[in-house]
């Protein structure tokens, strides 16, 4: 709007329009951002294919939610009318690294998480319920988990019917060998050696130590993608700023340049001027 | 291409910084001795370095188990041979209450003597140890001899894991020892030779030699089978202990650094870092504003 204004004034809006290109470069860094020109000479900024800035001017906004599932929802409200659900059409920008990586890696990593600790829990609470606590009692867990492996890792915690309550621990395998059996404790400390994670086909160490390889492996490919990327982004700038930058040895020479030239252009002028005075004074006589 | 103002700092700065976070790198390494601080240093040394972790821990409570139950089996083994000396005393009284030339008053104080020993004898079977009476089986609680001699306890054994597959029994049986589940009952022979003595009846004093002797064989039976179950125990433990070695060296091996190299390595870059940054100070030096 001011662009267009100034330029009616016939003002120079050069200084507005270099605070624009910056204000866009910003916003491409966030999100797949594509700006055009409509039939007036306005600026139309269009985000994931949402327009958010129309030619008069008006400028929405981006904001964020969260789906039921938990998973990032991020809108583009326009100017006066409703939002406008864009996450699916991402693709690009710190945005869509943030929703990358929290909804696709991280929630990975914390599922796999959740799915090794669900197991091992359970496998050790099977085989608990099946022994005797010192009290007799028998059919206890030794872990609340809760029944899927919805947040397994997080909500892990010794049972309430064992906590606090050591004679509950179910050392032995049956009530006549109580107090001192402890054939169930024995059976406990095997499934450290059974496969119960990954769909019964790795240890519990196993299963974690492969959680630990993925987890770094994805972290160091995201690095070397860092680093490619880093390497694609100064080319870039270095393009960029090939066009736009100055080079100040550049500028040195066109200065001493038009300074030459300034002087020499004063020097011609008197020269003229030199020659037209002694031109009139020789007529003049 | 025009090189801009812009380029040269940026360049400047950015191999500035890659230099510094390798150098912090290699600072790390140095200081810790650890090649992988970071699951993503090597993602395969990670998760070799969680499994090996995980079996130390594994190696670490066997061996603390089984130091646990070591002095409770040291304990009953040198309580058996108690028993089983106590039970030569009890022969030793026999032969001679079966010397004929003695009488009937001799006779009721050896008797006497016979019911001390029993008496020390139950003592001995009632030992407790760490974790409850050693000689009842897994009835730990309660005593399993009464002042009689009569078994209260059970034959089950304690079983502990010590590495291998099959779990190991530590404890010495009492049944087996000292009763009738062992072939002979102990106090049932200590009472035959009181009963004898007492009667002053030398035929049943020298037939209660026999049950005597069976029931000294079957103490020190009892006591040889706890021996190999220490020898055992004694076995598992080196084991562990060596796979403990050998699981520090593998961890050492897998995610250490040579530490002469690692320093070597931090010198090497905290020098260049140093000539890059007087490098860059001069390159940054706005040269061509000098001449004026």
């Amino acid at each position: 709007m001011q662009i267009a204004q100034a330029t009616m004034q016939g003002d120079d809006a050069s200084d507005l329009k270099d605070q624009r290109t910056a204000q866009i470069l910003n916003m491409a860094g966030l999100i797949n951002t594509h700006t055009f020109t409509d039939g007036q000479g306005n600026t139309v900024v269009q985000v994931a294919g949402t327009t958010i800035v129309d030619g008069s001017g008006k400028a929405g906004s981006l904001s964020l939610d969260l789906h039921p599932d938990g998973s990032l929802k991020i809108l583009a409200n326009q100017s006066g009318g409703g939002g406008t659900e864009i996450t699916q059409f991402l693709t690009g920008g710190k945005l869509n690294g943030i929703k990358e990586a929290r909804d696709t890696d991280l929630f990975d990593i914390s599922s796999k998480l959740n799915t090794l600790v669900f197991d091992v829990a359970s496998a050790l609470n099977t085989q608990h319920a099946a022994g005797v606590g010192a009290d007799g009692g028998t059919g206890r867990n030794l872990f609340d988990v809760g029944v899927s492996s919805t947040n397994a890792a997080r909500d892990l915690r010794v049972s309430v019917d064992v906590f606090n309550q050591p004679d509950r621990i179910a050392a032995a395998s049956n009530v006549f060998s109580l107090p001192g059996g402890s054939d169930n404790a024995v059976a406990l400390s095997k499934i450290f050696d059974a496969q119960v994670t990954f769909g019964n086909t790795k240890t519990a160490a196993q299963g974690y130590g492969d959680l630990i390889g993925s987890i770094g492996s994805t972290r160091a490919s995201s690095q070397r993608d860092v680093d490619t990327q880093g390497a694609i982004l100064q080319q870039v700038t270095a393009m960029h700023q090939s066009e736009s930058g100055v080079n100040l040895d550049e500028e040195m020479v066109n200065l001493t340049k038009y300074q030459n030239a300034y002087q020499a252009a004063s020097k011609m002028i008197g020269v003229a001027d030199n020659l037209m005075q002694t031109l009139l004074n020789t007529v003049g006589r | 291409m025009r090189f801009t103002e812009q380029m040269r700092y940026d360049s400047v700065t950015n191999n500035l910084s890659q230099l510094s976070a390798r150098q912090a790198k290699a600072a790390h390494e140095a200081q810790t001795g650890l090649r992988v601080n970071l699951p993503s240093d090597d993602p395969i040394a990670a998760a070799q370095l969680a499994r090996l972790a995980a079996s130390q821990s594994q190696t670490a409570a066997r061996r603390s188990t089984i130091n646990t139950v070591k002095g409770d089996t040291e304990l009953a083994e040198s309580q058996l041979q108690q028993a089983s000396d106590l039970m030569a005393n009890a022969k030793e009284i026999a032969v001679q209450g079966g010397n004929g030339t003695l009488g009937a008053t001799e006779r009721a104080t050896l008797a006497l003597q016979v019911k001390d020993l029993k008496d020390q004898l139950v003592g001995l079977a009632n030992t407790r140890g760490s974790t409850g009476y050693l000689f009842g089986g897994n009835a730990t609680e309660n005593k399993p001899f009464d002042a009689t001699g009569a078994f209260s306890g059970n034959d089950n054994e304690h079983v502990i894991d010590i590495g291998n597959s099959t779990p190991t029994a530590v404890n010495a049986s009492g049944a087996k020892a000292f009763t009738l589940a062992g072939g002979n009952d102990v106090f049932g022979a200590l009472d035959a030779l009181y009963n004898a003595l007492s009667a002053n009846d030398e035929a049943a004093i020298s037939a209660s030699l026999d049950g005597l002797d069976k029931s000294r064989t079957q103490i020190t039976n009892a006591q040889a089978s706890v021996g190999i179950t220490l020898n055992k125990l004694d076995a598992s433990d080196a084991v562990l202990s060596n796979l403990d070695l050998q699981n520090s060296r593998s961890i050492e091996e897998v995610g250490s650094v040579d530490p002469a190299k690692a320093y070597s390595t931090l010198a090497q870059l905290n020098n260049s870092l140093q000539q890059s940054l007087t490098v860059s100070k001069s390159i940054l030096d706005l040269a061509a504003f000098k001449q004026f």
